[in-house]
């Protein structure tokens, strides 16, 4: 092989470097995007201490285990007159005042509704959470759901 | 690097040359971009900002016509009373960097250590090198508590 | 000022000797290192090069702290920009030096470029390898992440069965009774400072006596005749330098490195493994009894620094039979075997 060659194959190589570089750059934005939405979230939680307390109430009391995470619904609960499934509370904002609600989680939902009245009872019940959470821990949990917001474009659902 | 030293060949024939500069230019090309990762690397990215009311103080804590100084997640807060109203300015002198201190004596209000700049309750410069009057901080009484608006980023190793 | 000008005032400013330097440049070398084996020679120096930048710019984040070195991974990892790219080509390039070493040490041993008069430098070649297991080793425990950390607390204790000094060394190296912060900034300044110096010191003899000797011509090799150094061989060692450096970066593109759970002293994860490179000696700790296994490791390392004189002595045994090949070519099968077993179980 010619001295030439050999320049112009190591020319070559590192062109394809400088693509495998710039192919690199992908991967570097997706990973500057997930960062930058870590750094978004502890600032909302810095903007609304208060929420940020209440959300770590909401998943102590394992709320997130019938509402979904972050209150976004989805539990089946067979013949609930709420769709079959578990209330989302991504709308108790527009339904309860916080007052309100705080005595909806005191008292829990002892009996619900029927959607086929002919139906099974559902399943699933919302204890009283009268002697868990008061205090503090209830203020806080009050002002993170009344917090929650559908994402935007979603048409009001029906329920909370 | 490389395309350099080749540059200097003894054999300068057309062709050489040629192939000495394609070499050259791809070599630098390549070498630029890595470089360029690097200092990508190098300059850590910049964390997203949000302007936030944080509660600073309790007013009874500062006597009527004092003033103190706060520090806050969102840096130092200097903030003055004057009977139920406050105001609050950054802590940060203007001329280069020192935390101001609150020392009211004739016409001023605070007091920078480190080169004797000094302001009034306004934060207008009353004497001293600093160029510009202290920066404003918005800030009200809100339950007993000296709330102020802050520009916070999240904390120092995150992004 | 011409440029003419310019450079007789800087030469008598800076009276350095430039024909001087150059002459290692105009090096002459035997054909037979024409084939892409005799290029493995400069591939370790070249990956050294990548380690030396890649770990500095790591350096500008990194904190060996216990409670702060696995966030200081994880930001590396995903939040700086192309800090995943570093990290990776830094971790990567680290395998493929040992490879590298591997494959050009195979290349001497069959060649047998190591005979009388270059000894020595086959000596400061088999140095060059085990600080490269040295920096690999001490490297891993940074990252301190579940596995890391305890497979150094694993790696650590085997030096304590060492007789009557184990204790000692193990207390020296960990700077106390257990892992502990102390081992951490100890490890680190191994990696960063320490092995280093002695990387660079070593290289710089090595490559002296080869230069010195020049390449050993083939054995029973005719011919005659030589190639440039610079730029016929620079050329090639370039264009291994960028195919590395691109394969890497793909790599770190297709694969970009994670990072394992934080390292938790009281809980020791299943499946600890050391690196690839430690696999035989690992295997071999595991199904021989302690004190033999480090008995017949230490006697392995020895063998292998004094190699030159073991095949010299052999040879002298009995002329012409390659007893020495035989023997090598054995202790190689049986390392690829253990490390096998350990990678395949």
């Amino acid at each position: 092989m010619t001295l030439t060659a050999q320049k112009l194959i190591v020319a070559c190589l590192s062109l394809a470097l400088v693509a495998a570089l710039f192919a690199a750059g992908s991967v570097d934005a997706r990973r500057q995007a997930s960062a930058r939405k870590h750094a978004d979230a502890l600032l909302d939680d810095a903007a609304n201490p208060q929420g940020a307390r209440g959300k770590a109430v909401f998943t102590k009391y394992s709320c997130n285990a019938c509402h979904g995470a972050g209150g976004a619904g989805g539990m089946m609960n067979i013949n609930a007159e709420s769709g079959g499934k578990v209330n989302g509370l991504l709308h108790v904002s527009e339904t309860y005042t916080a007052d309100e609600l705080a005595e909806k989680i005191r008292g829990g939902v002892p009996l619900v509704g029927k959607a086929d009245p002919t139906g099974p009872e559902p399943p699933l019940r919302m204890p009283p959470f009268r002697d868990l959470i008061a205090g503090q821990e209830l203020r806080d949990l009050v002002a993170y759901l009344m917090s929650l917001r559908p994402p935007p474009g979603e048409a009001k659902s029906s329920g909370w | 690097m490389t395309g350099h030293e080749i540059g200097n060949a003894r054999n300068p024939s057309r062709r050489a040359f040629l192939s000495n500069l394609v070499l050259g230019v791809a070599a630098t090309l390549g070498a630029a971009t890595l470089a360029q990762r690097f200092f990508q690397f190098l300059s850590p990215p910049r964390p997203p900002e949000r302007v936030v009311e944080i509660p600073a103080i309790a007013l009874a804590a500062i006597p009527d016509g004092g003033g103190t100084i706060v520090n806050l997640p969102g840096g130092h807060v200097a903030i003055e009373r004057t009977g139920d109203t406050v105001r609050a300015f950054s802590a940060v002198c203007t001329h280069l960097g020192c935390v101001i201190q609150w020392q009211p004596v004739a016409g001023q209000a605070w007091y920078c250590p480190c080169h004797h700049g000094r302001y009034d309750r306004d934060g207008r410069v009353v004497g001293g090198p600093p160029p510009r009057p202290l920066t404003p901080i918005a800030a009200v009484v809100r339950d007993g508590q000296v709330v102020v608006k802050l520009t916070v980023r999240p904390p120092a190793g995150t992004m | 000022m011409t440029a003419q000008a310019l450079r007789r005032w800087l030469a008598e400013r800076v009276p350095i000797p430039i024909e001087e330097l150059r002459k290692p440049l105009r090096e002459e070398l035997p054909v037979h290192l024409r084939t892409w084996v005799g290029w493995l020679g400069g591939t370790p120096l070249v990956l050294f090069g990548i380690q030396v930048i890649t770990g500095i710019l790591l350096t500008f984040y990194y904190t060996p702290d216990p409670s702060r070195a696995f966030d200081s991974v994880r930001r590396i990892t995903f939040s700086l920009r192309f800090g995943w790219l570093i990290r990776s080509l830094h971790q990567n390039a680290a395998q493929l030096m040992i490879v590298a070493l591997l494959l050009h040490m195979i290349r001497v041993f069959v060649t047998r470029a190591y005979r009388r008069p270059r000894e020595l430098t086959w000596v400061f070649g088999v140095g060059l390898f085990l600080l490269a297991l040295g920096f690999g080793f001490t490297g891993y425990s940074l990252v301190y992440d579940s596995l890391s950390y305890w497979a150094t607390t694993v790696g650590t204790n085997l030096l304590g069965n060492v007789p009557v000094v184990g204790a000692q060394l193990l207390w020296l190296l960990r700077g106390g009774p257990e892992v502990n912060p102390n081992t951490l900034s100890r490890f680190y300044n191994f990696h960063i400072g320490v092995l280093p110096t002695l990387m660079v010191l070593v290289i710089g003899a090595h490559l002296l006596l080869v230069r010195l000797h020049g390449v050993a011509r083939l054995e029973g090799d005719p011919r005659r005749e030589t190639y440039d150094f610079f730029p016929e061989h620079v050329l090639r060692e370039a264009a291994i330098a960028i195919v590395l450096l691109f394969a890497l970066v793909v790599y770190a593109t297709a694969r970009p490195p994670g990072i394992g759970e934080p390292a938790d002293p009281n809980f020791t994860p299943a499946h600890i493994r050391p690196e690839w490179y430690f696999f035989p000696s690992y295997r071999w700790l595991k199904v021989v009894p302690m004190q033999v296994g480090i008995w017949t490791s230490a006697a392995f390392v020895l063998a292998m620094l004094g190699w030159p004189w073991i095949d010299a002595a052999l040879e002298r045994l009995a002329p012409g039979r390659r007893l020495g090949l035989w023997l090598g070519s054995a202790g190689f099968v049986f390392t690829l075997v253990l490390f096998l077993w350990e990678a395949l179980s």
